[in-house]
Order: structure tokens, then C-alpha cells, then sequence
């Protein structure tokens, strides 16, 4: 048997490992440093950045729900100049690829804070047009296949040299049409999902346990959802897919790339289990040792069916 | 801050829906300050840790040991509580900055309800120090009494009132305490119920008194990660109750510490 290689490239993103963690859920990685060895990381898809700072949206942002959570933080971040001048010097001591997530709320927004990442040291951009925690824009690009290309059009005009990955909704009609949408506007590759929107209700207090009302469902409870949208998606496209939506384990993770995904996202789990990441990165060593797969692409969308 | 698997060496039900329990802590280095937190897992269907402050540190039975006391009421504190001696707890900490003991001769604390509990151990850690610790424990009614005996036993000068009056002073804890005021505290420590805590915060600004509140939010992971427990400060930057607090001191927090609802 060779050599065990975890190495992917998504889109001209070469990672080590196929393990990333997900946007949202770690922060900048500070506080990850602690538990789990960052350089083990394929990269960290930051917390999403905007052209200016956003302050979030009103408390509580958080509710639990039957195997995962729903949150409506509403993009709280330092914005796109603070984390270039800030963030970045830190992430770099790591040996792992910095993905800069990017929200907006309008085209121009979008292209203003892209044109300054593509400057900037940061290995991609994994373009969010699926939050559906703010009241503009953002979530709207990725319903709409016409309005999605258009932006992904005007994105790739200012982001020449960086790998472009488009972030999925799972609130769609047809993921694949979306995802289409996003190769034909020029993305190097996509990214599913994010999270389901959702609510929780507190029947004594006949309120919404969110202040925001309704907020993001992620978690394992979302993971059947979010294998299916692989699976379709890399049907319908040719671009690498990162798959995920509830990965705990490294059996999780080989499920999505059994899909077709070519990497993953961990990202609810980091909130419980701070070590999360490297966890499912052993457990794919283990799983691929267990089944002799010496490579990603050994079992990448080999689903066997019927 | 680690994950650690402690033992439950004791439980205890102080009242019918407050359960105290004992964690065997030898495994654990690292200093536990009073006013910090653990996220505990509480198994079952619950998916988050749920925060719980540190009651105390102490020896039982010759093995050093955390307390948690918490309040029974929805899914994972009452599975905690159905944890029995011998089983473990699955914790991630501690979380928080804890309170700030420096520079301190005499000080007042009023706790409310559950936040009783942390100013527990920050009772004893200033007695420990030979800081004048004056206590006001406030509480609903008679029923809702717990700890204060605890409280008294560590050697404070405790004060305890009841809302409607059921036991010891009536009325709300900071009216207790302004009827028993006897001059600046060098500082004025509080933890309950954030109405409360706004009156106590209050009074401390209209006199001049420094004071140190620990604020309650829903979280997430408790150590800064998901920006879940946002509190706006005065500055208008964002702080996170977990890891920037939970204790805030004097001019910290915006009135309210609430963030707006924008378009």
C-alpha cells in the first residue's frame, strides 16, 4: 500500500488536508489554537467579512435544536480592512490556507471588499451568498440564478488571481441550478451548504426563541440534506465541491466526498468539541487506512448505486 | 482551559429544583478563579454545553473539588441532575475572566437567585484575603432560599431579604442594601437577574462605587468562537459575555448592553 496522500486541490487551492474549518464557527482561530493543531488544517474559511464592520443582530442569536442548533449572529465581524491588517498576520504563523469569506448586501459592496482581497495574503475567497441572517442582499444572490452569476461575473472581474469558491444556500428550489449559475459566472469551485433557515418557538412564552425570529439550522440534523445537495450538485457541475452541513467524525466527512465532494467543512461541531477539526482529520486517516485508499480521489464520488 | 472528564463525588438537592453537585478536580492544573464558568455536556438529545458557574473550590473527603449549583429547568439541566455519584461530567474550561479581588479592603456584594452562587465562592476567596465582606442575598420568598446558611458558615456578614417579605428583610436587594449602607465599599460585586443587576449598577453610578457585574447570555461555545453572547460595550464595540466577561466592571457595558435592531 502507498503512502496515505490527503492532499486536494480545489480550483488551484492546494490544501494539505481536505479538512477546513467552516466559516462562522471558528472565528479568526485564536481561540481554536488551545485544542487543536491549526497547521493540521487544510485551511480556515474565516468569519464572514463585509466591506464595513457589522455589529450582528440582537440577542439571544442562538437556540438549540433536536441534533443541532439555529443561530442569527447577522455577520457580527471587524470588517475586510481589519482583518487584512489584523487578521491575517496571525493566521499566517499557521501552515494552513486562509480563506477569506466574503457577505455583502449589494453588488458593490461585494466588489469593493473582493478588489481588496485580491491584493491581500490570503489564499482564496469563498464568496457568501447564503446568509440568511441579513435583511439585504446576501441570501437573495443565491436564490436567484441570473442575479448569482451576475455577481460572481463582477467578482471574478477584480478577483483575477485568487481560486473563487461561491457558498451554496440549501434554501432553494434546485442547488444544481444555482451551482450552475455559479460556474457560468466563473467560480473556480462551490461550497454547500449553508445553513437551513429556520425557527424555534417557545410555546409558553408564544414567542420566537430568536430575537431575529427566525435564524440558520446547522448541526448533525442537517446533514442528510446537505449529502443529497452534494450528490446533485456534483452531478450537475464540473468544478471541486466542499461539502458540509453536520461533519463530526471522519466517517461524516468520507460520506461527502463518497458524494463528490473533494473537501469539507467542519463547522457547528468546533462550538462543542473545540478539537472537532483535527478529529475528523484522523478519522478520514482511519477510514481511508480501514477501506486502502491511499488518495481523496481513490474514492471521490464512488457511490455505489443499485 | 482543557476538556476534562470529572467525577461526581456528591449530589444534592438544596431545594427542589436547585441541585448541587461535587467534581473530583485532581486531574485539573490549572487555577479556577472565582466568577468563571464550565460548559458542560449534558447528554441525552441536547446538543450545546450549557454554562455553569463555578460554585465553589474546595477539599472533600481529601480530594480537591469543584462545585456547580444549578437550577433545574429545561432539557439539559435535568438530565445533569439525574447524574448520580460515580458517573462522570464531560466539561470544557474554565471559561471567563473571573472577578477582580486586587486593591480591595471592604466591599459589598448582592447576589439575587441563582447568582448567588458565583459570589459564593468569591466570599470565601475575599475572607481568604481579610477583605470586610458584607453580603446581601436576595431571594423570591422563603421557598426560593438556598446557600445563605453556606454563605454565613464561611464567616460573611450576611444579610438576607425576600421580595414579599417571607424571610428576613422585605424587598428587593438593592433596597436592602441602601437601607444598610454605610458608605462607599471600595468595591460593589453583584450577580443575579439582569434587572436587578441594572438597579444595582445604578445606585453604584449615582454614588460613585466601582463595581464589578456578571452578566447572563444564551452562548454557544462559551469560549469566543460563534460571537453568540454579544453585549455592546461603551465604546460601541462589540464585546462577548463569555470571554470578554462574564464580569464587567464599571463603564464597560452600554445602558442596556443590548445591540439595537437595525434594517
Amino acid at each position: 500500500m502507498g503512502e496515505l496522500n490527503l492532499s486536494v486541490d480545489i480550483g488551484g487551492l492546494k490544501l494539505h488536508s481536505p479538512v477546513i474549518a467552516a466559516s462562522g464557527t471558528f472565528g479568526f482561530g485564536h481561540e481554536f489554537e488551545p485544542y487543536a493543531d491549526l497547521n493540521r488544517l487544510g485551511g480556515i474559511s474565516v468569519k464572514g467579512l463585509t466591506l464595513k464592520p457589522r455589529q450582528g443582530n440582537p440577542a439571544p442569536r442562538i437556540a438549540e435544536t433536536a441534533g443541532g442548533i439555529l443561530n442569527s449572529v447577522g455577520l457580527q465581524n471587524p470588517g475586510v480592512e481589519a482583518f487584512i491588517e489584523k487578521e491575517i498576520p496571525y493566521l499566517r504563523q499557521f501552515k494552513t490556507k486562509i480563506i477569506a469569506n466574503l457577505a455583502g448586501s449589494c453588488e458593490d459592496d461585494y466588489v469593493q471588499a473582493a478588489a481588496m482581497l485580491n491584493e491581500a495574503d490570503v489564499d482564496a475567497v469563498e464568496l457568501n451568498v447564503s446568509c440568511p441572517n441579513v435583511k439585504a442582499g446576501c441570501a437573495a444572490f443565491g436564490q436567484d440564478p441570473i442575479a448569482l452569476e451576475g455577481l460572481v461575473k463582477a467578482v471574478r472581474k477584480v478577483l483575477p488571481s485568487k481560486p473563487l469558491i461561491i457558498k451554496l444556500t440549501p434554501n432553494v428550489t434546485s442547488i444544481a441550478e444555482t451551482a450552475r449559475a455559479a460556474v457560468s459566472g466563473g467560480a473556480d469551485a462551490v461550497s454547500l451548504i449553508n445553513t437551513l433557515l429556520g425557527m424555534k418557538i417557545d410555546a409558553r412564552k408564544m414567542r420566537p426563541v430568536l430575537a431575529n425570529v427566525t435564524g440558520g439550522m446547522s448541526g448533525p440534523c442537517v446533514k442528510p440534506v446537505a449529502l443529497r445537495m452534494v450528490y446533485e450538485v456534483s452531478k450537475a457541475v464540473n468544478v471541486p465541491i466542499i461539502g458540509m452541513g453536520g461533519i463530526e467524525t471522519g466517517e461524516d466527512a468520507a460520506e461527502f466526498i463518497l458524494a463528490g465532494a473533494s473537501a469539507v467543512q467542519v463547522g457547528t461541531a468546533n462550538l462543542v468539541h473545540p478539537d472537532a477539526v483535527t478529529k475528523v482529520e484522523d478519522g478520514l486517516i482511519q477510514y481511508m487506512q480501514d477501506m486502502k485508499f491511499t488518495s481523496i480521489a481513490d474514492f471521490r464520488g464512488k457511490l455505489q448505486i443499485g | 482551559m482543557a476538556e476534562y472528564n470529572l467525577t461526581i463525588v456528591k449530589t444534592e438537592y438544596l431545594l427542589p429544583n436547585i441541585v448541587s453537585m461535587l467534581l473530583d478536580i485532581s486531574a485539573v492544573t490549572e487555577e479556577i478563579r472565582p466568577g468563571q464558568f464550565f460548559q458542560v455536556t449534558c447528554g441525552g438529545d441536547t446538543y450545546l454545553r450549557r454554562p455553569i458557574s463555578v460554585c465553589d473550590v474546595t477539599v472533600y473527603e481529601g480530594h480537591p473539588v469543584l462545585r456547580l449549583v444549578l437550577e433545574v429547568k429545561g432539557k439539559g439541566t435535568h438530565l445533569l441532575a439525574e447524574k448520580k455519584v460515580g458517573d462522570s461530567l464531560c466539561v470544557l474550561g474554565p471559561f471567563g475572566n473571573g472577578f477582580n479581588l486586587k486593591d480591595v479592603k471592604k466591599v459589598d456584594l448582592i447576589g439575587g437567585g441563582l447568582g448567588v452562587c458565583p459570589l459564593f465562592y468569591l466570599t470565601r476567596a475575599l475572607l481568604e484575603k481579610g477583605v470586610e465582606t458584607r453580603v446581601f442575598l436576595g431571594f423570591r420568598n422563603q421557598a426560593a432560599i438556598f446557600l445563605t446558611e453556606e454563605f454565613k458558615a464561611l464567616g460573611a456578614d450576611v444579610t438576607v431579604s425576600t421580595d414579599d417579605g417571607s424571610f428576613g428583610e422585605k424587598g428587593y436587594a438593592i433596597n436592602v442594601y441602601k437601607a444598610n449602607y454605610t458608605g462607599k465599599p471600595d468595591m460593589l460585586y453583584t450577580c443575579g437577574p439582569q434587572v436587578m443587576m441594572n438597579t444595582v449598577v445604578a445606585f453604584a453610578d449615582e454614588q460613585g462605587i466601582l463595581y464589578q457585574e456578571s452578566r447572563e447570555e444564551r452562548m454557544g461555545c462559551g469560549f469566543g468562537a460563534c460571537l453568540v453572547c454579544a453585549c455592546k460595550m461603551q465604546d460601541d464595540s462589540m464585546g462577548h459575555v463569555c470571554k470578554d466577561g462574564p464580569v464587567f466592571g464599571t463603564g464597560m457595558v452600554a445602558v442596556g448592553g443590548k445591540v439595537a435592531h437595525h434594517g
